[in-house]
């Protein structure tokens, strides 16, 4: 397992909120290999948002992080992002250096003061390079890359100035500024239209080629993720309820949730006035949850008395696919043979 | 298009936004939200309305709903009482009297309902607008909402008490009151979560089917309005460019920019991943487009003429309308399925 | 960042209340967790109540004189008395002053040999409560020839708490008065400039500027001196709130009108035109209800600025005149600092009106927490 360059462990955001613990991110588990792209899909308050900024420490200052986040550099000693000091220097070392993220609306991350081109100079000569004249024919060259018309006059405009898909693009130049191992990804095209989406879904595959980083990509869509993805962790309530390949995924997903969401979407050219399979109820919040299977409630195939006492660890259950449901034997055994060793095993 | 059935003719709408500037607010331009938009929608059938953030689909579902006055044109409404009706042309008394004929289902499922009425209150206004009162309202209330759905007991709860598909039920239930000619639903799933639009969509078809009810469908989400909509319009920069029954247009599409589009949807399957239509560009700006055919500086097949002619939305096939000069020559793909 | 603040980014608000509770529920819900504010509304319901039947609280007469006492000290009250034996009953010893014959300053000593226990309901000077209930109980004093003076006397002898306590009467109801005059005006611009918009709007707006343009004092002052100096103490009471709320009445324009427009871009405003409801109805049902919250948070904050207005016209001799007491003609004692320095006692007429004005604001800023519907629980 060399070429693992993150390995997420047992990793718990819990939220002391007034009404209760918010247990936003609930013991998940997963590792993104050099070079791979990785989804992280499931519905709004899934936790999916959580965890990525729990893996970078930028969740809020009261939550409680448990588990571990191993982060293994190009050089150097393997290091547990959850155990380093949130505001030291090293976190932002790897932050914005060694793992870069973009989001759903990028001008909350662009400063509306500042020049799209003194902006992405400025990540380059914190992280690569002090020289001002090559910093900005970095950022020059970055922004002709990621596909922006007459890069140098960019470089002078203020982020209200460029469009939606502009942004996104000025963004992802400044996310590879640093020629980052890990691209974390929260919703990047979510908010643009269809057309602009195709653009800056191919720019991404295009610029994985080129520079070779991993990519966590996070969304609710999974029409992005059959695109984007070659690996999948499914999230519900905070936890990952199965993990595999794109196409296990799609064509042979294990869990009833996965497969129930795939066929509640309706598909483009398969034009039917036929009812769609929904998903009855809705997502429950988070907060003082009992134990057992999140989905209990909603699921079509629930074991009354063991569903909804015993929460199911993930839990391998065909070669590289990982679900936890108690409708298959291996994780009704994980269970009862060990409910705490459970939780890390099925996904490596 | 003549047809006996049609339920609301809209001819050459057209809705200019002024664009001021300066302390004397000088009119400097115009922003040309809807540009001579013309359609029609049959008794008990469903339009789709599909395009871009920014192409007018927004403004011309309010324009037909008198939300806003539109510039100029016509909006036809068929009643009840089979008299028809051009909307724009009512004052503000005769307009109030036929709003029970027409109603909106709105996209935020929480800036839609008011937080200090309760549900009782919110699904009776079209009602009680009409005069309802007291126990004729309640029934009808209690009425309306186990048609869509909701738990009749929990009719005097806030809607702070409902999630996010519940209270799109509620804003179902209110448009359906006063049984309307037409409903307008504007991106009525896209707030929702994953798992719940289905459910929401399935209850807008169970209505339509039960109650015979005709939809003017906007979205941006081309799967959701295929699955929906029995034909669809396509807007680009304020005008309709392509109209045609929702299978013929999905598979077979005659305006280079509904080809693009049906290319650039992700589709949810991994084996599906063909090479997409990658537009250049971004979709022009509607306070100052370009010559010609709008859409001519991101299409690969545009022509000189492109650039000078505006191309009028014509039927080239028998119900397939389009706006593109060479609709005939181009051989377009469709979703391949 | 505290949790307040994270939630509503964690999860939509149907999600997390899950009780049946109507949005006045909420917003009380939450302004009883501030505490500070709900302290300070006790204390002001309590301030009130205690203004409105001053002359029962207050040991004496507001115009009552004891020429003996002329600027005696707040008289001590004991617990222990000259033989160190305790007393349950406060009791406070006889005063007697005496003329210091090289600084002509009287200074007033305790004689030991009398003492008058504190009584309650004790008959005293006769006053109708409330206008029309004629009696002559006083919550407390003590039998005469003694006398108890809580806060000491003023330059003529009068009893400075009973004067305080009727100066303040007047003081916060010129500040309700001047308020509902300045809220009607404002909910008329507000209303006209916000509904309508265009025309009516720019020349409200306008007019608005000017007035706030203008210095406050200067302007208090000119129309002050309009009100005619053959009033009576009631009308100038009037006038005097007239014009506090004509120099007032702009920031609540702004926030009607300010809100009203907001509230128009609803969603479910637009709901309520498109079901057919009368201009009227959504103004009744859905604008009003709407922005309700948000005034009676303005108006909280606005009395205090009422109050100040009012202090500050009578402190300067422009607003209510003596004999009529306010908490500003009772500071207009205050101006001279020599007697103050002396005298320190004669400022706590001004101390009065700064916790008034403090619990005021803080009541407000709890209301204001407590009503923002954009933040959460």
């Amino acid at each position: 397992m060399d070429d693992v360059l993150l390995d997420v462990q047992n990793l718990k955001t819990h939220l002391p909120l007034e009404e209760g613990l918010l247990k936003a991110v609930d013991g998940i588990s997963f590792a993104i290999r050099r070079g791979e792209t990785i989804g992280l899909v499931g519905e709004s308050g899934c936790g999916k948002s959580m965890a990525v900024r729990s893996i970078m420490r930028l969740a809020p200052n009261f939550a409680d992080i448990s588990g571990r986040v191993i982060y293994h550099p190009q050089e150097g000693d393997p290091v547990d992002i959850v155990r380093l000091d949130a505001h030291g220097e090293r976190i932002r070392d790897i932050r914005g250096g060694e793992i870069a993220m973009i989001f759903q609306e990028p001008m909350t991350s662009f400063s509306p003061l500042h020049t799209i081109g003194n902006q992405i100079t400025e990540a380059i000569r914190v992280h690569r390079t002090q020289d001002r004249k090559e910093a900005r024919k970095i950022a020059i060259d970055l922004l002709g890359r990621v596909g922006m018309s007459n890069p140098s006059q960019r470089m002078s405009e203020h982020p209200h100035q460029l469009s939606g898909g502009m942004r996104q693009r000025a963004m992802i130049a400044m996310a590879l500024s640093c020629e980052p191992s890990l691209l974390i990804a929260d919703e990047p095209t979510t908010a643009l239209d269809v057309t602009v989406q195709a653009q800056v879904l191919q720019l991404m595959r295009d610029l994985q080629d080129e520079f070779g980083m991993s990519i966590l990509y996070i969304t609710h869509d999974l029409g992005v993720i059959a695109r984007m993805v070659q690996h999948v962790a499914v999230m519900y309530l905070g936890k990952i309820v199965e993990f595999t390949d794109v196409d296990s995924l799609f064509y042979q997903a294990k869990h009833p949730y996965t497969s129930a969401l795939i066929k509640s979407i309706p598909k483009i050219g398969k034009k039917s006035r036929r009812r769609l399979e929904s998903i009855q109820g809705a997502v429950p919040v988070p907060i003082n949850r009992p134990p057992g299977c999140g989905f209990f409630p909603r699921c079509s195939v629930a074991i009354p008395g063991l569903c909804d006492r015993v929460d199911p660890p993930l839990v391998q259950v065909a070669p590289g696919h990982a679900a936890a449901c108690y409708v298959y034997p291996e994780v009704a055994e994980a269970a009862n043979v060990s409910e705490l060793e459970g939780q890390g095993n099925g996904t490596r | 298009m003549e047809r006996d059935d049609v339920i609301l003719r809209v001819k050459s709408l057209k809705k200019y936004f002024p664009i001021e500037k300066g302390l004397l607010r000088r009119t400097v331009g115009h922003v040309k939200a809807v540009d001579d938009v013309s359609f029609e929608i049959s008794k008990g059938e469903v339009l789709g309305l599909v395009g871009e953030s920014g192409c007018g689909k927004t403004t011309l579902g309010r324009c037909i709903l008198r939300a806003i006055d539109p510039t100029s044109g016509q909006v036809i409404l068929r009643t009840h009482e089979d008299d028809t009706v051009d909307i724009t042309r009512l004052d503000k008394k005769q307009l109030r009297a036929l709003r029970k004929e027409m109603q909106l289902v709105f996209q935020d499922p929480f800036s839609s309902l008011s937080p200090r009425m309760t549900v009782l209150d919110i699904i009776g206004e079209p009602l009680w607008a009409q005069g309802v009162r007291g126990k004729a309202l309640e029934s009808q209330v209690k009425e309306l909402a186990s048609l869509v759905g909701l738990n009749t007991g929990h009719l005097n709860r806030y809607p702070n008490a409902f999630s996010g598909g519940q209270r799109q039920r509620i804003g179902i239930a209110r448009a359906l009151a006063t049984n309307p000619n037409l409903i307008v639903a504007d991106e009525p799933v896209s707030a929702l979560d994953v798992s719940i639009q289905a459910q929401i969509l399935n209850l807008l078809q169970d209505l339509q089917e039960k109650l015979g009810l005709t939809y003017l469908f906007i979205a941006h989400d081309l799967s959701v309005v295929e699955h929906i909509a029995d034909r669809v319009a396509v807007m680009y920069v304020g005008k309709i460019i392509e109209l045609a029954e929702t299978e013929k247009l999905y598979l077979t599409p005659q305006h280079p920019y509904t080809e693009a589009l049906l290319s650039a949807v992700p589709k949810p399957d991994p084996r599906l991943q063909e090479a997409q239509i990658i537009l250049s560009g971004e979709v022009a700006n509607p306070a100052d487009p370009p010559s010609g055919c709008y859409f001519h500086p991101r299409c690969k097949y545009a022509e000189d003429r492109c650039k000078q002619e505006t191309p009028a939305l014509r039927e080239v096939l028998p119900g397939h309308y389009v706006s593109c000069h060479f609709a005939e020559e181009l051989e377009l793909e469709g979703v391949s399925l | 960042m505290s949790t307040r603040s994270t939630v509503a980014e964690l999860a939509s608000p149907a999600e997390l209340h899950y009780e049946i509770l109507s949005q006045q529920q909420l917003i009380w819900r939450k302004f009883k967790r501030h505490r500070v504010a709900y302290f300070c509304m006790i204390f002001l319901v309590l301030f009130y109540v205690l203004a409105i039947f001053a002359e029962f609280f207050a040991p004496y007469g507001p115009f009552k004189r004891y020429t003996d006492y002329l600027y005696a000290p707040p008289t001590p009250i004991h617990f222990i008395d000259e033989n160190g034996a305790f007393n349950l009953r406060p009791f406070v010893y006889k005063i007697s002053s005496e003329l210091d014959l090289n600084t002509f300053q009287r200074t007033y000593v305790e004689d030991t040999s009398e003492k008058y226990f504190l009584q309650f309901f004790t008959k005293g000077e006769p006053y109708r409560l409330l206008g029309f209930i004629d009696t002559d109980i006083h919550l407390f004093g003590v039998v005469e020839p003694g006398v108890f003076f809580p806060s000491g006397t003023d330059g003529l002898g009068r009893d400075l708490f009973s004067r305080m306590l009727l100066g303040a009467r007047t003081s916060l109801f010129v500040g309700l008065m001047g308020l509902a005059v300045g809220f009607a005006l404002g909910l008329f611009f507000g209303g006209l400039s916000g509904y309508y918009g265009g025309g009516i709007d720019m020349l409200i707006q306008r007019l608005i500027e000017f007035l706030q343009s203008l210095p406050t004092l200067p302007l208090w002052m000119a129309l002050a001196a309009l009100v005619p100096p053959e009033w009576t103490p009631i009308q100038v009471y009037f006038g005097i709130s007239l014009v506090l709320a004509i120099v007032g009445w702009t920031g609540l324009a702004r926030v009607v009108r300010g809100k009203l427009i907001s509230l128009r871009e609803e969603d479910y405003v637009l709901a309520a035109k498109l079901s057919g409801l009368s201009e009227r109805a959504i103004i009744t049902r859905h604008l009003l209800p709407g922005f309700l919250s948000y005034l009676i948070v303005h108006l909280t904050l606005a009395i205090p600025h009422m109050i100040l207005g009012e202090t500050a016209l009578s402190f300067l001799g422009l607003g209510i005149q003596p004999p009529a007491v306010s908490l500003g003609t009772l500071l207009q004692d205050s101006q001279n600092v020599q007697t103050v320095t002396i005298n320190p006692w004669l400022l706590l007429p001004g101390g009065l009106v700064v916790v008034i004005v403090i619990a005021f604001n803080f009541l407000g800023d709890g209301l204001r927490d407590a009503a923002d519907p954009y933040k959460h629980l």
